[in-house]
């Protein structure tokens, strides 16, 4: 099937896509942004979080189908240009990466936390990045990471 | 812990079952197997094939007992290689 | 059985990209230089690769865990539109089997399986789904054989022999003091551990691209290059030359990557069809595509003086390694080597066991096999405590281990060996504060925001363990690794390029590499090189050795290259070598000031080191279980504290507490992520992570059912990191990434115990358990260092 989306502000349009294919697989083999990560593919890790019509969503989860018309920002659409997102800029800052698998996912997710409240308290990051499997950090760091987005991204001063 | 370690001596035998044999041909082979397996050092490598590695007085000593088990086993045609410890580094 | 095919004309893949990076020097927190591409979603992991032209390949893995196979008919699969390749044993062209220290795993299996999941064929196709249809239509004929599923059943006679040489993989015995040594005070104890998983979350994956001579690359994530690529190399017939390596993005490795996945696959796929083959297991098959930790059935008498003097420990601890060997050879010395803790003992007598049987084949994971001991060897000390009437942390302080003393398999302690240090300081670190539980915020208690408890039933527990880890490869093997160093002039600044084959693995390897290249040269820029085969070994990414082993080589060539350049300064400006050193891209002399700018000094020339490092020589154990074993030792010391709906058994940690000897933090924020990701899998061990095994079968290969901590189960961690150089390593550090794994699991149970007041002596501890549901262990008499595997227990 043919499949036309707008894939971080770009118009896009893939040929002799299979109907069981997912976005994720999409996104990955077919439009050249393997960003959103396979690391699960059952829905459970949210490595392969994206926003879909501005909805966070395993890609994993979702048929290519069903993004026909969508809208769909992806990890590699965050930055501009050469600058960091906050958000990604604190991950690197605060040692939030290690192996760097679940950090796209994180990362979407953080961002999408911090567009719903923009002053998180801990157990609030707790709760909206518990879908967000990491293996590596024990998230001690990621949570230095959200809390230091939240200080960049926010109104807040930061006191640094 | 992975030890890449060679075997000081290992030989490799490979089993020609013979199609007139009292017994089937995978059950020579598998007969000439468990004979060969006596000796501790034998694992298998293949269908027709067991290696035996080890010290080389040991590997001598459980490479005759192995042919003549295959023998007994009805085995008819085994192909022997023997390779000693390559001299050369491993990782290079 | 190869369809052919035109051969499309290759793309030579571009090499990863290795940017400059401006590290901070040694010592200091410095921001990764894949942090940004990592961030980005631009670093590209090995199931990222894409080539024009490619073929997916996928396994045909056994669903039987014991089965012989009468027949393989892999013709209809091959006749589907859109297959190019199926593939069995036949096909193998090299050794048809490989193995790291016992090649006994095959390739593809030819008449018998060993465990579920064992690959049987291949196929490429042009599309994933493609390719697993065409799995489905391989027909295979099995005859159901009866697994072994229990090691200590694998161990008796009337058990199936496996493999040829017996089911009893390995056994290695400690012998030590008096064998009839009497105590006061005896406390015995069973202990058993279920089957973790590593859980990394970048699944197996690869691309595999012939070369139009007959030779392969492969772009893979690994642990170690060289030895997959010697392994590769035997299996498809090929000079190991003809095999080429590039490292790609590795998503967590643990030692789940040390043998052999989906390498050898993908390159006869590659070989077969001529074109570019990439695999890329699901989270299902990767539960299937790599080892795990061994589960251990330990049986301990530990003896003491009334007044608290260890005086011997009997232990008789039973791995079951299962299908195929893997590493479990090591880790069977490993764990006996471990068995008695870091503490004095003057009477050992340990029998460390490892069968094989039909479940999942284990090997190395993160603590290899000192997991397993410490758990065990902790419970039995606040076992100990409780008979003595004394506080577990006195008891361990009181019998903590020294330098110059000797361990039970006849090594003396090296120095530093802070072991009470360590537990006074975790000690020392202030409790957590005890929140009034009723009217607390529901994500502060057990269940959390399942709304199980507002506080009713919740107690508070404290638990202490300690635990150590050698780091490196130990027993006799000569470990080796290999930097190339180049320094040269670019945009009118000295930058030096840093070439080895160590595997990044997410532990920050590369910066370390660069810190240490900028702090030898005192320069700014450095390169880290794309990690491939193209240089020497750098051995293996495990055993927490690659920043001592690599780090060791980068850190000679680097002073190769810089007595090259004394010697030129000696030579044109008759300056003393012995009074120089590097500063800021200059050669400075102690007594005249700048001698010379580096770019001035290099110009157009390039300065090239290649060096080797080997680690200190180790011995095998003798038959008496003694020998100078191991190179490094590190310790760790947690404090647990947690709470318990002691109605419900739902746990939850409220903090851990560590102090680790490090000898030198390198990079002190890398070293927290260590700390921390490290009692992160330490809790998932206590507390909820097991591979669920029936009949030989995994029962829960997903991320559903298989549950690893997520950011809601991890508590705050209070790290104290304790810098004591060790005399004979470079920079005086110590390994780092094994022993926070180690101590955290018995240290979350001893906090469960203290709350509870339950035994617990299995982990993962199950709800079931600590409301005291769950079964009892079967109450056997002990049998410590009984003599054979066929001991008297049965």
């Amino acid at each position: 099937m043919r499949l036309s989306c707008r894939v971080n502000g770009e118009d896009r349009q893939v040929e002799g896509v299979w109907e069981g294919e997912s976005l994720l697989y999409v996104l990955r083999e077919r439009l050249g942004l393997p960003g959103s990560k396979n690391a699960c593919e059952q829905g459970e890790c949210g490595s392969c979080s994206v926003y879909l019509g501005g909805v966070l969503v395993c890609s994993c989860l979702v048929l290519a189908g069903q993004a026909e018309g969508c809208e769909i920002l992806t990890v590699e659409g965050l930055a501009e240009g050469e600058a960091l997102h906050p958000v990604q800029e604190a991950f690197v800052e605060t040692g939030a990466v290690q192996c760097g698998f679940c950090t796209p996912g994180l990362i979407i997710s953080t961002h999408d936390l911090l567009e719903r409240n923009p002053d998180p308290t801990d157990a609030e990051i707790r709760e909206a990045l518990a879908g967000n499997l990491c293996r590596c950090t024990g998230y001690e760091k990621i949570l230095d990471a959200v809390r230091l987005a939240t200080i960049r991204t926010g109104t807040n001063e930061d006191p640094s | 812990m992975p030890g890449y370690h060679r075997a000081e001596l290992s030989v490799e035998l490979k089993l020609v079952p013979s199609p007139t044999g009292e017994e089937a041909p995978r059950e020579q082979v598998e007969a000439a197997k468990q004979a060969a397996s006596g000796s501790g050092l034998a694992r298998e490598a293949g269908p027709e094939t067991t290696v035996l590695a080890g010290d080389r007085a040991e590997v001598l000593e459980a490479l005759v007992e192995a042919i003549r088990a295959s023998l007994d086993a009805g085995v008819r045609t085994i192909e022997v290689k023997v390779e000693a410890e390559a001299e050369a580094e491993r990782f290079d | 059985m190869t369809r052919t095919q035109t051969t499309p004309t290759l793309v030579t893949r571009e090499r990863p990209k290795a940017p400059a990076s401006t590290p901070g020097r040694i010592g200091e927190s410095t921001i990764r230089s894949d942090g940004v591409p990592k961030v980005r979603g631009e670093f590209e992991y090995s199931s990222d690769l894409w080539m024009n032209g490619m073929l997916w390949g996928a396994t045909l893995r056994s669903p039987h865990p014991h089965a012989n196979i009468w027949s393989l008919d892999t013709s209809e699969a091959e006749a589907m539109p859109g297959v190019y390749a199926v593939l069995t044993h036949e096909d193998v062209p090299g050794r048809k089997v490989y193995g790291m220290e016992i090649p006994d795993q095959p390739v593809l299996a030819w008449e018998r399986v060993r465990y579920q999941g064992e690959p049987i064929a291949i196929v490429a196709a042009d599309h994933p789904e493609t390719a697993r249809r065409a799995l489905d239509r391989i027909s295979v004929e099995y005859e159901v054989l009866e697994p072994v599923t229990d090691a200590e059943e694998a161990m008796s006679e009337s058990a199936p022999k496996l493999h040829l040489s017996g089911n009893v993989l390995r056994h290695v015995r400690i012998e030590h003091g008096d064998p009839a040594a009497t105590a006061d005070v005896v406390v015995t104890g069973e202990y058993e551990i279920g089957m973790q998983d590593h859980a990394f979350l970048g699944p197996e994956s690869g691309l595999a691209v012939p070369d139009e001579e007959g030779g392969v690359d492969l772009y893979i994530s690994t642990q170690w290059l060289h030895i997959d690529r010697d392994q590769v190399a035997e299996s498809l017939g090929l000079d190991p030359g003809m095999v080429r390596l590039t490292l790609s993005g590795v998503g967590g490795a643990f030692g789940g990557r040390e043998d052999l996945s989906m390498q050898i696959h993908a390159c006869l796929l590659a070989l077969h069809t001529s074109r570019p083959v990439k695999m890329v297991y699901n989270r299902e098959e990767s539960f299937f595509g790599h080892v795990h930790r061994h589960p251990a059935k330990m049986r301990y008498e530990h003896g003491a003086t009334s007044d608290g003097r260890l005086v011997y420990v009997r232990a008789r601890l039973i791995f079951d390694g299962g299908a195929y060997a893997s590493s479990s050879n090591a880790v069977c010395l490993n764990a006996a080597t471990f068995a008695c803790g870091p503490y004095d003992v003057p009477h050992a007598e340990i029998d460390s066991y490892m069968l094989y049987t039909n479940n999942p084949p284990c090997g190395a994971m993160r603590g290899f096999g000192a997991v397993q001991a410490c758990f065990a060897h902790e419970s039995q000390m606040d076992e100990l405590a409780q008979a003595l009437g004394m506080d577990p942390v006195e008891l361990r302080i009181e019998n903590a281990i020294e330098p110059g003393m000797r361990f039970p398999f006849g090594q003396e302690v090296p120095p530093p060996a802070p072991v009470a240090e360590l537990l006074e300081r975790v000690s020392a670190v202030p409790m957590p504060e005890e929140k009034e539980v009723v009217g607390r915020d529901l994500r502060e208690l057990p269940g959390g925001v399942s709304n199980v408890t507002h506080g009713e039933g919740v107690e508070r527990g404290v638990g202490y363990a300690l635990g150590f880890k050698n780091i490196g490869f130990s027993a006799g093997f000569d470990d080796y690794s290999t930097a190339r160093v180049t320094l040269s002039v670019e945009d009118d600044e000295p930058l030096a390029r840093v070439h080895t084959a160590a595997a990044e693995v997410g532990q920050g390897l590369i910066t370390v590499q660069a810190q240490i290249a900028r702090t030898e040269l005192g320069i700014e820029k450095v390169v880290v090189l794309p990690a491939d085969t193209r240089v020497g070994s750098a051995g293996s990414s495990s055993a927490s050795r690659q920043t001592y082993m690599t780090g060791a080589a980068v850190k000679m060539a680097c002073e190769a290259v810089r007595e090259h350049l004394f010697e030129r300064v000696r030579e044109e400006f008759g300056e003393d070598p012995g009074d120089l050193f590097l500063e800021d891209g200059r050669v400075v002399s102690g007594g005249h000031g700048i001698v010379v700018l580096l770019t001035e000094l290099i110009g157009g020339e390039e300065i090239e080191e290649l060096v080797e490092f080997h680690h200190k020589e180790t011995i095998p154990l003798d038959e008496k279980g003694q020998g100078d074993a191991h190179v490094q030792f590190a310790f760790a010391a947690h404090r647990a504290v947690v709470e318990v709906d002691t109605e419900l058994g739902l746990v939850r940690v409220v903090e851990i507490a560590s102090a680790q000897d490090v000898g030198k933090a390198m990079n002190p924020q890398a070293l927290e992520g260590q700390i921390e990701g490290g009692i992160a899998q330490g809790l998932g061990l206590a507390l909820m992570e097991e591979i669920q095994i029936g009949e030989g079968k995994v029962l829960n290969a997903s991320f559903t059912d298989y549950l690893i901590p997520t950011i809601l189960d991890m508590p705050p961690v209070r790290a104290e990191i304790l810098e004591l150089a060790d005399p004979e390593a470079p920079y005086g550090l110590k390994g780092v990434g094994e022993p926070p794994t180690i101590a955290s699991t018995p240290a979350i149970v001893a906090a469960l115990r203290d709350a509870t007041g339950r035994k617990l002596s299995r982990v993962p501890v199950k709800p079931d358990q600590i409301v005291g549901l769950a079964k009892k262990p079967p109450d056997r008499p002990l049998q410590p260092g009984s003599r054979g595997p066929q001991g008297e227990e049965s």
